[in-house]
Formats: structure tokens, sequence, C-alpha cells
């Protein structure tokens, strides 16, 4: 972990973790969205129009950070983000990043549990930010 | 007010229902409609009829070696046990001759289609109708009559698979179905089966039982409860709970289900296999059961919001009403309130109130459910006018299909009318009255965004405006024959729906688009996808999904829905058009889509004429949401058919009209413990008349408890219909390899189950064998055509492995999405009938006068190859085209008499109809020919077969689908292969 001997206040982990904070209110924002329209408070156009506007930029900053961890030599956090990078790329390729409205409700349950397991998946992150964060600050 | 508390006899209270229902209903016409389940016992006798053969259907030359060989030389029926067994006919692919003693028919049943089988069945009755040839005694001949009486329910060679389930269903009543097409002509078998009728042993226990309409139909409905007196007792001190009968079910033209009854649990219906949904037809043309309109206040549960319906349960004499949807108890508004009859324990004034004693009723809305003035009736026309569309004919055509239209849209006064045309500009018509009666014409050439004069003149009301409209439709067709040797072929679509969605988005309406190329322009292009190198592998669902570029048109697509706005397409392009990605236009919008491919006027003119008259004129309903509630326990998981969900369970149809179906899968997803569980569907629309109406069907159904029983009460055309459409999900989200892999383990998946149901309880079960050469296959009786269908199925163009143009497997596949139930099982196992007059049995000479001038059309032949002749000629009607098969010694008389010429001179790209010849021959085949069309909403063309043709013959064949085609295995090597699965699961 020759990474995390970065000593003193590390500027890049701050990013990263107001990023990742980013990236969880992204995801509660989509969920509450989906909560909206299983109680029908929205209907299928509007959702499909609010969350594609929210996806892109999620996909975003959640490469932009990996690949910064890889410039940055930081190895073992780069190949955690790898996965969600991965699963991201290949939604984009398969043109399933972009919800379509007559679909939403044969969706609906999976694009869920998709939510939930990235919520808990960047919620590790922070908390693994934060960690090497703090760290840093008292290794000296 | 008092709770009313003594029981009341229920079987008294439906006699009484009935009278009153008689009083109140004496001039409307279902009262004409059989009793309930009526056909079921009859359901023997029917199919013998069935089982006469076409007679000699081919025998009209004499130099044709095939049907009067068989009449000759066959052999007598091996099935008689007195008779000496006759030699084996060699040709016959296997043995027919199964040991099957008097008694025991029950047991041994002969595969349906049993090719040597048939010639049995025809010989005997040959030998019936020809008062006894001589060799042959007579005691022979009953014992025949009495073997072929008792197989006669499981061989129906000469019947539409489906038709036992029409005459189970039997308020399904179309015109067709109360005389039904197949019912032959001459009565005379019949009145000697009823001779025998008395020593017949009753092959299938409980069908076959003599019944009172009322035990039939709980019979049907699984509430076989009633003949039990504890059950009885205890029914007596529950709450009275309306019985489901037949005058307050829904009628199943209108909504009908897979199952007649409901499992309890979703363990249950899983042991099944049996995919559990409805077909829903809100505007069925059902003039037996009319609708009736009630415009007194609409009574809704408070807590559910489903409307009154005759299922809920009155309690406190009255005063108060439970939901049979959500249970919850509402009071009785005062001026709804109405006390009990106690004698029948039903509320005074049902007479006087069809919605609590019918289960499809409409009601006038109120203010409260409009949220704008209802629309007025609106169509607006987007036509193509490049080069493509004037040589083909298209737009002559278009015109003056327009213009015979407009008459019948003229008698709605409200009716708004609008046109434009467009190549590579969009050309508007001011359609305004003036004196001149001239329209004013503006070209927009600005393609990459449009713009269109704020004028409200493009769509005006028709009747005002009806000379300038006509004279607006003799300039478009005079300005594009003028531009003839200006070669446009740059077809702006995407910019034209632009402009026409500024004109029509605050009305709504119905746009009918008219297109005859690839849409090129700035917007909305679409490239040549590249077919070839996909075409049978499994990319070849990406051809049959909209592509990247397609995402425009479900753009579009989606904001014409928010404004109500439907999509109605006719594509006429002779090259790849991507129906795929353009069909999502129609598909959110509740449109329908229409497809020619290499449109010409002489060939296609009146097919596309008679299409686009219908998509005109018939019942439309504007601006509807639909919603289905169901009691609990059940939940509906999916919808097909062209249709938008707007919230998780509001179906949003801008337009819907009388040919759309639309198909609910349920699922269970509690343990149902009450008697009945319900489903009500409710369509809220604009009426044409401007009124704002509310249809509600409502349905209630037995649950019962062992899912052994749910075999008996399947309904074999809803159990097609939905597993074709899982199908088509498959194929598009898999791969069309998998889509049939998934047909045929449906279809071993039931048959599994429904085998492992009958080691538990063998005495209820009546389970039957397709052929003596599967012994091991068992089949319920309500599914023994399920192999069947599932064979047509997997070589049906929608799935086979044939390499199929995409474009044409996507139509189909589309407009199988919202096809109905008849159409539906049609389209996989079409009709095959004889166009030649058949000769009398005893004579060789044609019947006269010919036997079906009386509207019902002849027995249909098996699907195979077996039943063609070289001399015949013959049609096969699959709900879409009409194939005509002229055999290639057919005698050239008899093709002078029907086509007027020469064999070799009939010309299949052009031919469009028959021509009226005044002979009897000609008069036949034409009336066969109608008849058949009359059965379909949408209109068929005919497309010629000849013997060598080397690109219609092949497709011909393809549609004998109980033969071994290119596509797939014939139906007894389907049906050895199930055995063989079944054995090994």
């Amino acid at each position: 972990m020759w990474e995390l001997s970065t000593g003193g206040f590390d500027v890049t982990m701050t990013l990263s973790l107001i990023g990742v904070g980013g990236l969880i209110a992204l995801i509660v924002i989509q969920l509450l969205l989906l909560t909206d329209l299983e109680t029908n408070d929205i209907n299928s156009i509007e959702f499909s129009r609010r969350i594609n506007k929210i996806i892109l930029p999620e996909y975003i900053i959640q490469a932009a950070f990996t690949v910064w961890f890889l410039l940055s030599f930081r190895w073992v956090l780069c190949v955690l983000n790898l996965p969600v990078l991965v699963y991201h790329y290949m939604r984009y390729q398969s043109r399933l990043h972009k919800i379509d409205p007559t679909k939403v409700y044969q969706i609906t349950s999976k694009f869920g549990n998709h939510l939930m397991i990235k919520l808990v998946f960047y919620m590790i992150m922070f908390f693994i930010y934060l960690f090497v964060l703090l760290f840093n600050l008292f290794s000296e | 007010m008092q709770k009313r508390q003594y029981p009341v006899d229920s079987s008294n209270s439906l006699h009484q229902e009935q009278q009153q229902q008689q009083q109140q209903y004496n001039n409307q016409q279902y009262q004409q409609q059989p009793p309930f389940n009526n056909n079921v016992p009859n359901d023997g006798y029917y199919q013998q009829q069935q089982q006469q053969p076409p007679i000699v259907n081919n025998g009209m030359v004499n130099n044709n070696n095939y049907a009067p060989q068989q009449y000759n030389t066959s052999p007598p029926p091996p099935i008689t046990t007195t008779a000496t067994p006759p030699p084996p006919t060699p040709a016959a692919p296997f043995d027919p001759s199964q040991s099957t003693s008097p008694n025991s028919g029950a047991q041994k049943r002969v595969y349906p289609v049993d090719p040597m089988n048939q010639t049995t069945a025809s010989f005997n009755t040959m030998n019936i109708n020809n008062n006894t040839p001589a060799g042959y005694p007579q005691q022979q001949q009953q014992q025949q009559q009495q073997q072929q009486q008792q197989q006669s329910p499981m061989m129906p060679n000469y019947q539409q698979p489906y038709t036992p389930s029409q005459s189970q269903q039997n308020t399904y009543s179309t015109p067709q179905s109360q005389q039904p097409p197949m019912m032959p002509n001459y009565q005379q078998p019949q009145q000697q089966q009823q001779t025998y009728g008395q020593q017949q042993q009753q092959p299938l226990g409980v069908n076959y039982q003599p019944q009172q309409p009322q035990q039939q139909y709980n019979q049907q409905y699984g509430m076989s409860h009633n003949s039990n007196p504890q059950s009885q007792q205890q029914q007596q001190q529950q709450q009275l709970y309306p019985e489901p009968t037949e005058e307050n079910m829904c009628p199943k033209s209108f909504l009908r289900l897979s199952m007649n009854a409901i499992p309890n649990s979703s363990s249950s219906l899983n042991k099944t296999h049996i995919p559990l949904g409805c077909t829903i037809k809100p505007l069925a043309e059902d003039p037996l059961n009319p609708v009736p309109v009630v415009s007194s206040t609409i009574v809704r549960c408070k807590r559910c919001r489903s409307y009154i319906n005759p299922f809920v349960v009155w309690m406190n004499g009255g005063g108060r009403w439970k939901c049979n949807i959500c249970e919850n108890v509402n009071d009785t508004a005062n001026d709804y309130f109405s006390p009990i009859d106690f004698t029948t324990g039903k509320r005074v004034d049902i007479s006087q109130r069809p919605e609590l004693s019918r289960g499809c009723v409409e009601f006038v809305a109120t203010k409260e459910y409009t949220i704008r003035a209802p629309q007025p009736p609106t169509y607006f026309f987007v036509i193509d006018v490049c080069y493509e569309s004037l040589i083909s004919g298209m737009l002559q055509c278009a015109v003056n299909a327009i213009r015979e239209s407009l008459d019948s849209l003229q008698q709605e006064s409200r009716t708004k009318f609008g046109i434009m045309t467009f190549d590579e500009s969009i050309h508007l018509y001011n359609l305004k009255n003036t004196p001149s009666g001239k329209p004013q014409m503006f070209v927009v050439t600005e393609m990459d965004n449009v713009y269109v004069p704020p004028f409200s003149d493009f769509l005006v009301n028709l009747k005002e405006s009806r000379q300038v409209i006509e004279n607006t439709l003799d300039i478009i067709l005079s300005l594009a024959t003028n531009q003839k040797n200006v070669q446009k072929v740059e077809s702006c679509l995407g910019s034209a729906l632009k402009a026409a969605y500024q004109i029509t988005e605050r009305i709504g309406g119905k746009i009918v688009v008219l297109q005859s190329y690839l849409p090129r322009g700035p917007i909305g292009l679409l490239p040549i996808r590249d077919v070839g190198a996909v075409l049978g592998t499994k990319k070849e669902t990406a051809l049959l999904q909209p592509s990247t570029e397609g995402e425009f048109y479900k753009e579009f697509a989606l904001s014409c829905i928010s404004n109500q706005l439907c999509i109605d397409l006719f594509l006429f392009s002779n090259r790849y058009t991507d129906t795929a990605s353009l069909g999502s236009l129609c598909q959110i919008t509740g449109g329908q889509m229409y497809y020619y491919p290499s449109f010409t006027a002489q060939k296609d003119g009146q097919v596309f004429a008679a299409n686009l008259i219908r998509s005109l004129t018939r019942e439309t309903a504007w601006e509807a949401v639909m919603r289905v509630r169901t009691s609990r326990g059940l939940n509906i998981t999916s919808y097909h058919g062209n249709y938008f969900l707007k919230q998780s369970d509001l179906l949003g149809l801008p337009t819907i009209d009388s040919d759309k179906t639309l198909t609910l899968q349920i699922s269970i997803t509690d343990n149902i413990n009450s008697k009945y569980s319900s489903l009500q569907s409710a369509l809220l629309y604009s009426h044409s008349c401007g009124e704002r109406r509310v249809r509600v069907f409502t349905v209630c159904l037995p649950v019962i408890n062992n899912y052994a029983d749910l075999f008996k009460f399947a309904d074999i055309a809803v159990v097609t219909n939905l597993i074709s459409k899982m199908a088509i999900d498959k194929a598009l989200s898999s791969s069309l390899s998998d889509a049939r892999e998934a047909l045929a383990n449906k279809c071993v998946e039931i048959l599994t189950a429904y085998k492992t149901t009958l080691v538990q309880n063998k005495q209820n079960a009546n389970p039957i064998t397709l052929s003596t050469q599967a012994p091991n296959l068992i089949l319920p009786e309500s599914l023994k055509y399920l192999p069947l269908y599932v064979v047509a199925m997997v070589k049906n163009i929608v799935f086979s492995n044939h390499l199929t143009n995409p474009d044409i497997r996507s139509f189909h596949m589309q407009r199988l999405k919202s096809l109905d139930l008849d159409s539906c099982l049609n389209f996989f196992y079409p009709y095959f009938y004889s166009l030649l007059i058949p000769y009398n049995n005893n004579q060789q000479q044609p019947q006269s006068p010919p036997p079906q001038l009386d509207n019902t059309l002849p027995a249909s032949h098996k699907l195979s190859s077996d039943a063609l002749s070289r001399a015949g000629l013959f049609v096969v009607v699959n709900g879409y085209c009409l194939y005509v098969f002229v055999g290639e010694e057919l005698h050239p008389k008899l093709c002078m008499d029907i086509f007027g010429c020469d064999q070799n001179m009939i010309d299949p790209t052009k031919f469009q109809e028959l021509p009226v010849l005044d002979n009897e021959h000609s008069r036949y085949a034409r009336k066969i020919i109608e008849l058949s069309r009359a059965k379909y909403s949408e209109y068929m063309k005919i497309t010629i077969v000849r013997a060598r043709d080397k690109i219609r013959r092949p497709e011909f064949q393809s549609l004998l689908i109980e033969d071994k085609t290119p596509e797939g295995c014939s139906y007894f090597d389907f049906i050895m292969q199930l055995q063989q699965r079944i054995q090994k699961s």
C-alpha cells in the first residue's frame, strides 16, 4: 500500500471524497424518483427524462476518478473502482444507460436493485477514501 | 335496515333473474344467444359433423389420380372389429389399425391428423351416404357408426383446432360462431347418430353428460360444489355471494381468460405451467352482446375506485355494499339505494340497472372524468408524393380511398380533416371554406427546422369544407402527375411528421402516414441496415428492433402520447424500409402498421384501399385510458399490444379501435382464500359522438384449490395467444432460436405437469392421446391442440428459421402483437378449402346446387399435402392473405370457368380478384372467398400459387404445417419428440 504513504494533506483524496459524495447524492435522487414513479406521482415519460439527465454525469464522474487514480498510481483504489467502470461502459455500449419510457415498468425492480448495489458500493468507497485521507494526515 | 339472514335459494334466484332479464331486454338480441355452454354436451356430435369428409374434393376430373382412387380402392375401415381386418395400405406412414373394441373408444385415441384415419373416416361416411354398397352388411355399418362416434371427439380431421373452444366459449359469439363455418350441410349422418345415440358410450365423462345449463356452467367454471348438499348449506349460511352466470359475466368476445378458474396460490399455478392471462378487446364488434349504455350516476368503491358490478355483495338490506375487488364495505348513496328482494336476494331495481346484471356496461361519464371537452374525431393525412408513390399508383389509390371514406366520416358532424403532402419539401393546404372552393397551398422548404404558418385552417371541419377538400384531393393528384418527370426521391418523413405534429398537437386524433421510401432528409434519417450478414444468426434480433437512428421515431411517438395523437402507418417501399424502427410510431401510440412490399396498384391497390377505408371508418375511441383492477392476490405483470404505460397500471391509448386487442399476463402474488376472484377492466374514452364514456368489463371466477383441475378449465385459444406473445418478447430480447426453444419447452412443461397430476388423481381426469404411435403422450382434453399450435408457431413466419426479410418478419411480429384472438390462431393454423364444387358421393357429377351457398363454409382440410391434388384448386386462408393453389392438371374447362382464361395466362403479379363469371364453378369459388373474407376485419389479398411457381410455391408449402417442411419437422414427428422428452423428464 505504498500509495498510502503520501504524507500530509491529500488533495486528491479530498476531491475524491467530494466526488463520491456527489455520486451518492445522484443515486439518492434516482432512488427518490423511482419511489415517486412507483407511487404514480410522476409518469414514465417525466421519470425517464429526469433520470436520463442524471445518469451520464454519474458515469463521467465515476470514470474520471478511476482514471485519476490510475494516473496517480493508486493501484488499489483504481482496481476497486474498475468493476463499476466496466459495468457502466457495458451499459453505455449496449445503449442501456438511457431509460426507455416504454419499458420503464418492466425494469423498475431491476433498476432499483442496481441502484441499491451502487449505493452500497459508493458508501464503502466513501469510507475508504476517508480512511486514506485520515491515515495520510496522521501518518506524519 | 335489518341485516338479511335467511337463506336464499340460489337456483331460484337465477331463474328469477333470467325472467327479469327477459322482461327488460326483450328487444335486445342477446336473448337469442344459446344457453351458456350449451354446446358442450353436443361436442361429440359437433365434432362428428366436422368429421364428415368434404366429399370428394378433387374428383372433378376423371384423369385425376388422387381421390377417386382412394374412393374406389381404399380398404374398409380398419377399426371395425367384426369386419375382417383389411390389409394395411402400403402408403400409410404408420399403422392405423388399432385394436379398438367398441367399448374402449375412450382409451384408444387416434392421432387427430392421422392420414390413414382420414381415409377411414371418409370411407365410413361414404358408406352411410351411399346406402350400403354391395357386400357391406348393414350390421357392420352400424358398428362403424358407433365406433366413429366413440372416436369422433379425438379425431377432428376436418376441423379447425379451435372450434371446440369456440363451442365451449359460447358467449364468444361472433356472427360466424353462431353459424359455425365448418358445419357441413347435410344432416343425414347426424340423424343416424341420434338413432344409435342410446348405445353410445360417452367417452369423455364430464363434458358429455347431458346437463342443465346452470350445471354445465358450473362445471365449466369449476363450481361443482353446488351439487354437494353440504356445501350448499354452507353457502346459504354465508354472505350471499353473487354467482357468476352467463348473464352477469362479461362476454368472451370482450374479455377472455386463459383459465376459467383461478388457482388459489402461485405454487399451484406454477405447477401447471399454464400461463395465466387474459385478452381484452375493448371495442369488439359483437352484435349479439350489445353493451348497454348507462347514464345514471357512476358508483365506485371508495378505496380501490373500481366500478359497481354484478358481483358486489349487498349488505344491511341494501344499505351497504362490499366491493368484490378490494373487499371494502361502502355505504350506498341515498339516491342509489334500493331494497333487497328477499325471495331472490337481488336488489329490487336490478332490472332497471344493467350495471348490476351485466358484466359489460358503458357509463356516460360526468364532468369529473373530462380534462377538456371531448375531442372531435380528427384525421390528418401525411402523404408521400415522391416518384415511387406516383409510378406505383399509390397516390391515385389513396386519393380515391380517402374520397370514398369522406361520406362515412362526415356522418359525425364534428369530424376534423386535414391533409399535407411531402417529398423533399412539405406542402400544406389551407382548407378554409371559401366561395371559390379552392385551397391555399403553402410550401415549406426548410427541412431542418420546420416552420408551420400559424393558421388554424390546416385542420378543418369536414362538413363545412367538404367542397374544398374534394378540390384539394384533385389538386394533389394533378400536381403530382405533372411532376412525374421530376424524379424526387428525397422523402423527408421526419420533417413532415414534425409539421403534422405542430398542426395537430392541440387537438389530438389520428395521423395517417403513407410512406413510399425509407425516410431520408435531415431529420429522422434511417440507414439501410446490413441484412445479409446477420440473417439467420443470433444477431438477427437486432434487425427486428429499432436502430439507433430509429430513436427519433420513438421520441416522436412519446411526444404524440402526451397530446393524444395516434399514428397509422402505411408503407409501400419496394426496398428496405426498416419496419422495425418505423413500427415504434404505431406501437407506442396505439396505431397500426400496414406494409405492402413492392406495392403496385394492379396487385395491391384493392387491398390497400380496403384497409385504408377500414382504418378510417371502424369504430374508434379517442383519448382513451384503460386500467385493469384485480382482486387481492392477483397481479398484472405485463401487457402486450399497442399501448403506452402512463403509470404502472394505467394504459394510455390515444385511440383504440374495434380491431385492437390487448393481452395481459397475470401472476398470483398471494394465497387467495376467498371463493371468487374478480377482474375488472375500465376504459375511459371519448366517443365519436362527443360523449365521455367508461366501458367496464367485469369477470368473476371461482378459486379452486386442486391444481389438477386447472387443466380442465384452460382455454386453448388464450393460452396459445399468451404463449405466442411471450415468445415474441423472447425473440426480441434474446434470439429467434431461443423463442422457438421456449415454445417447445412450454409445451413440454405443460404436458409434463399434466402427467404428474394424473399420477395423483386418476379418476377425474380424461386424458387423451394424439396418436396410437405415441401412447405415452397424454393431454388434457382442453389442451389437446396445444402441440399442433406449437408446431404451427415454430414454423410460422414470425419465428421460423427460414431466412425471411426482416422487414416482413418484423411487420408480422408487430401485427401479431395487437391481433385479436381468432385472427391470431388462424394466422398460426390457417383454413384450407377446396374451391371446386364437391362431388356427390354416388355420382360422378358435381353437386347441384352447390352446397354452401347458404353462408357456411365447407369443412377445412387438415393442413397437409395429402389433401392437395394435381387437378385441384385450393385456397389457404391465414387471415392475412388468401393463397389460391392452382393444380397443374386443373381441367382447362374448370380453369376457364373460374379464371376466365387458360391456366398459363394467369399472371400472379397482377392478379387481384377472381373474375365475376356467370357459371356455377365461378360462383362457388367466389362465394368461398367472399365468406372467408367476411370473417376478418382486415381485407385479404389473393396470391395465386401455381404448382411450378418457384417463388410462391415454397411459401405456400410452408403453410401446410402438418408436413415436414424446411422450417421444421412434421406434426407427427413433433408428437413423437414430445413423447420422448416428456418420458425423459
